[in-house]
């Protein structure tokens, strides 16, 4: 009954990359460093403002250059834009918080490599307004950086009974300190997306069952 | 005549397979202005950043160099190059490549000793470590590990486990590690389940000594 959706209303283009394209728990993207630096929730936060720092400007410079870029050379040109902020990023964290920076090591160069970003390039920021293209990216930078949060929450929390540095379960806690290894990283993921996909499943059944109702109650309206 | 029709016939061959839709030049600018661009970008944050991130080291490393002399009041900077130890003169820059060392006095301006650097690979990667010396009575005043990659919640005890960390200050160089038997003024027990991490930290501080040692001690004749 109602409208169908603009799908390019600000808080479609927006919400996409949040929820339901999110780029870690959809799509798939940008998991290593999804798995690599979760181990707590401070440094998952770190790593998501920086990718969404490097997200949000790559994806203004291409959107408003895409017209100056001949095709042939787009992907190095996006590779060249984004690997400047990267290391923009890098310089930044080290002078203003160099203890997150050594802990978060070589993933920062990484974010490079990150296929989210290029991703969004190439799929959404090539193609769209400026307007419209940051909302994209800082959308999906949000997206990351909550999945990213989550499984740092999770990890931090049973490996190492704090949440941000505070303790949580007082002395007698003893940490799963698997979990702040790197098995820890696959297993909360992996956990995650069994949940997800139990609900995705859950949803389709009850949708599924949906039309006969709605059926039985038209006749009834009839 | 006909040869010119052969080139013709392969440039249009050429042509189908591969329109280009814009020149090569035009390609090559873009890529070179825009490197070029990036370039200059990233010289402006350099210069906006370097100064902090290398005040930053610098109270790193000066703040470890008074915790393992066990709170100098006033440092002074050694350079170690060729084999011999040389005074840094106050805000000079230490030459890229030689160890720094630092030499730490206490109010009354006692010499309390000299803090070293060492590294030694331990489960994971390097273990970088700064040691308090006293060359006087050979013994290990403190130890701090600057940079380590060892895994989180056992091997980073070398860090976060006082009982092994607290062994230190005291100590007679050269160190004996040993495994919950420490006895004698030498001996430095290890972590249990972390034994290869610990172990060395300890042997770290045992080749700092043997590097730098003899050259402290000419300094020390020296004056």
């Amino acid at each position: 009954m109602s409208a169908k959706k603009d799908k390019h209303a600000p808080s479609v283009v927006f919400g996409r990359g949040i929820w339901g394209d999110n780029p870690v728990l959809i799509q798939m993207l940008g998991l290593c460093p999804a798995l690599a630096v979760t181990n707590t929730v401070e440094n998952s936060l770190a790593m998501g403002l920086a990718t969404f720092f490097v997200l949000v400007c790559s994806s203004l410079l291409v959107s408003s250059l895409k017209s100056l870029i001949p095709g042939e050379v787009r992907i190095s040109t996006y590779i060249l834009i984004i690997a400047t902020f990267v290391t923009v990023a890098d310089m930044s964290l080290a002078a203003i918080v160099p203890e997150i920076h050594k802990a978060l090591g070589a993933f920062i160069a990484l974010i490079v490599v990150n296929c989210m970003i290029l991703g969004r390039q190439e799929a959404f920021a090539s193609k769209n307004p400026v307007g419209r293209s940051l909302l994209d990216a800082a959308g999906t930078g949000t997206g990351f950086m909550i999945a990213l949060v989550m499984m740092g929450t999770i990890r931090e929390v049973v490996g190492m009974g704090s949440f941000l540095g505070m303790p949580l379960f007082g002395p007698n806690y003893e940490p799963w300190v698997v979990m702040i290894l790197p098995p820890g990283g696959f297993l909360t993921l992996g956990g995650i997306l069994l949940f997800l996909a139990w609900r995705v499943q859950k949803k389709e059944q009850r949708s599924a069952s949906t039309p006969d109702d709605g059926a039985t109650r038209l006749e009834e309206a009839v | 005549m006909s040869d010119l029709d052969l080139t013709a016939v392969d440039a249009a061959e050429e042509h189908a397979i591969e329109p280009p839709s814009v020149s090569s030049l035009r390609l090559i600018l873009t890529l070179a202005i825009a490197g070029m661009l990036a370039g200059l970008l990233l010289v402006i944050v350099n210069e906006l950043t370097a100064p902090a991130i290398a005040k930053y080291k610098k109270e790193q490393q000066e703040l470890a160099a008074t915790e393992v002399l066990g709170g100098a009041a006033r440092l002074e900077k050694l350079v170690f190059s060729g084999g011999a130890l040389t005074v840094l003169p106050e805000g000079e820059v230490e030459p890229l490549g030689a160890a720094t060392l630092f030499r730490g006095y206490d109010e009354a301006g006692v010499l309390v000793g000299y803090a070293m650097p060492g590294g030694k690979f331990g489960y994971a990667d390097v273990i970088e470590i700064m040691v308090g010396y006293a060359p006087a009575t050979g013994t290990v005043l403190g130890m701090k590990v600057l940079a380590n990659k060892e895994t989180p919640g056992l091997g980073d005890g070398i860090i976060k486990n006082e009982a092994y960390t607290g062994q230190f200050p005291g100590k007679d160089a050269p160190l004996e590690p040993t495994k919950g038997t420490a006895s004698t003024s030498s001996q430095v027990d290890t972590i249990t389940g972390a034994t290869i991490s610990s172990k060395a930290v300890i042997l770290a501080i045992n080749d700092a000594i043997d590097e730098f040692g003899s050259a402290i001690d000419e300094l020390e004749a020296a004056q």
